[in-house]
């Protein structure tokens, strides 16, 4: 294509997009069989989110503060550093697709491309936002948000911190803080005590899982951080800015009893109801997704060798499904060790022999996660008590109350409401606000989430400068 | 407990501790330890085991503001205890960090003329100059 002949095109064997533990695993084990690897992230360094690293100007860092994922993240980072096959391309954000085996890459505000032979997408996940009134406001941020904060910047979200949510992931995010020196003023966790600490099966084979669960209570309360069971943020109010927060008791049906309101002056909330996955980039290229019904999230779909529905595309880590870091590394090897062989850099048999550690692992460390998933699934409760007053779609300011009323209207289609109200058409491109709409709309018109589907990206799937794309077209 | 106190006075006071900044870094550069309670007004910053480079400023429509080098324009606001980064188009609502990692496009600012960049990804850099965007006002005058 003639206009796009100036564009830098780098070429490589396996294109691996999003440099987190499953990204970076890939890249390792394909890279170990032979095959020629970049590694495009968005972020300025390799580890995504859950091996975010602090930024590098610090003279010296409180490794204390910055968890366990840190001392884990050591040894693959430098591996993949060192590797002579392996090319990392930091701030470089995969904005499309268009021709086979080609991504459209932008960085430093210049669009290129990249080429290869085998992609594996391990692009990862954000966390699910349930909106409750005043959750606009600066100073509510989700859990994530204050984690990235701390580890990378060594900066503590506010003063008087509130956390609500539900699942394990408030735990160690309450712990870096509390390290830190942040004032957290209670933790409220969804669920109650029972549903919390609900056993699972063959606990002997995940001890260090318990033992990192009973070093984050044993901080806590040993701090005297109240920890509340049943309990969420209902409304946050302030001038500009939170200023005080309404806590309430769960009920039975699981809505927020607000006959049983507390108040709490805080200035920041965190929240956490669970994760999603970020499948831009796979319905992209083409991949198939599904809901699952028991995580409460869309899902790509990919065999048990990390293959999606096309041909040439491997996925890896949380776009196949919220499983923890553990399973995003087995996940990652194999799909590395899968490319390499499709690529030819290793038989039938070194590949079975290689990936059977990882394939184990993977499985051993499923199980668990699958207990979380069913665990700490979000309650339609949660979704049923947004008022009808509350901003759902926060980009383009939409309510509660107006996608319901659509909903009813248009039997629930997701295109309806974006067309009427234009939920979904912000700057986020639907990733904050589609779970909570599909929610609502399926509510609302008596169907399955799987039935009202979901938005079809087009390219590009994050806002880019249009300097970016013309700056390396040849002048007329 | 005196130096909760020091700092929160000092921070009633809204006092920039030039001086006392300066000797810190300089000092904290020499023996790599945390040597002053107070860091220029930023409580919000966690002092304790960690060392920064040199301290560089920006502005914010107009008023100026520390970072350090490696901080994101985010980062730094909140560190000065600026939350609200822009104005909504339509409600004229305040908006500031919501997801921390470039996803949900709320805490955008504009950086040395070029808009909607997203200040939890970009880097601070010295002499940046940044500017809220309340597009309400932009969406009117551009009528």
């Amino acid at each position: 294509m003639a206009p796009l002949a100036s564009m830098i095109v780098t070429e490589c064997d396996i294109a691996i997009v999003g440099a987190g533990p499953a990204g970076l695993s890939a890249a390792l084990s394909a890279a170990d069989a032979g095959a020629d690897i970049v590694v495009v992230d968005e972020y300025g360094a390799p580890g995504g989110q859950y091996f975010r690293q602090p930024h590098a100007k610090f003279l010296r860092i409180n490794e204390g503060v910055l968890g366990t994922s840190y001392q884990a993240s050591k040894r693959i980072l430098a591996a993949v550093r060192g590797h002579e096959r392996i090319r990392i391309r930091p701030n470089t954000l995969v904005w499309g697709a268009f021709d086979q085996g080609m991504l459209e890459i932008e960085s430093n505000n210049v669009c290129e491309r990249l080429a290869s032979h085998r992609t594996i997408v391990a692009t990862g996940a954000y966390e699910q936002p349930v909106p409750f009134r005043g959750w606009t406001l600066p100073g509510v941020t989700t859990a994530g948000a204050a984690q990235t904060l701390l580890k990378a910047q060594f900066v503590m979200p506010g003063r008087q911190i509130l956390m609500s949510g539900t699942g394990p992931f408030q735990l160690p995010v309450a712990t870096q803080l509390v390290k830190a020196g942040a004032k957290v003023v209670e933790i409220l966790e969804y669920l109650g005590p029972a549903a919390f600490f609900r056993s699972f099966p063959q606990p002997w084979r995940h001890l260090d899982k318990l033992f990192e669960a009973y070093g984050y209570f044993a901080c806590l309360l040993s701090r005297g951080i109240p920890l509340r069971y049943g309990q969420m943020v209902v409304e946050a109010r302030g001038d500009g800015a939170v200023e005080e927060a309404d806590v309430a008791p769960v009920g039975i049906d699981g809505r927020p009893r607000l006959d049983r309101i507390r108040t709490l002056a805080v200035d920041s909330i965190l929240t956490n109801f669970g994760f999603v996955p970020s499948l831009q980039l796979p319905r992209l290229l083409g991949c198939e997704t599904r809901w699952d019904e028991v995580g409460g999230c869309w899902v790509a779909d990919c065999d048990e060798h990390q293959r999606s529905s096309r041909a040439d595309v491997l996925l890896a880590g949380e776009v196949t499904g919220m499983a923890g870091h553990r399973v995003a590394m087995a996940e990652g090897a194999i799909a590395g060790l899968r490319a390499a062989a499709d690529l030819g850099y290793l038989t039938p048999a070194a590949f079975d022999a290689r990936s059977r550690e990882p394939r184990r692992r993977r499985a051993r460390h499923q199980s668990f996660a699958d207990h979380l998933k069913r665990t700490f699934a979000p309650h339609p409760g949660i979704y049923q008590s947004i008022l009808d007053d509350t901003v759902v779609c926060r980009c383009e300011e939409v309510t509660a109350g107006q996608v319901r009323g659509l909903a009813r209207e248009w039997n629930g289609s997701l295109r309806a409401i974006k067309q009427c109200t234009r939920a979904g058409m912000g700057q986020c491109q639907g990733r904050i606000c589609e779970p909570t709409i599909a929610r609502l709309a399926a509510a609302a018109s008596n169907r399955t989430i799987s039935e009202i589907g979901s938005d079809t990206p087009r390219p590009h799937i994050k806002p880019l400068a249009i300097g970016a794309l013309t700056e390396p077209l040849p002048q007329r | 407990m005196i130096r909760a106190r020091l700092r929160s006075a000092l921070g009633k006071a809204g006092v920039w501790t030039v001086g006392l900044k300066s000797v810190y870094s300089y000092t904290g550069k020499l023996f790599g330890t945390w040597v002053l309670p107070v860091s220029d007004q930023s409580f919000l910053r966690v002092d304790a085991g960690v060392v920064r480079e040199a301290p560089f400023k920006f502005t914010l429509d107009g008023t100026e503001f520390t970072a350090y080098p490696g901080e994101t324009i985010a980062a730094a606001l909140l560190a000065a205890g600026i939350r609200q980064l822009r104005r909504t188009e339509k409600q004229e609502q305040p908006r500031g960090i919501f997801c921390g990692m470039g996803v949900c496009f709320d805490c955008l600012v504009t950086v040395d003329g070029r808009m909607h960049l997203r200040a939890c990804m970009t880097i601070a850099l010295p002499g940046m100059k940044v500017t809220t965007q309340n597009e309400a006002e932009w969406r009117r005058s551009r009528r």
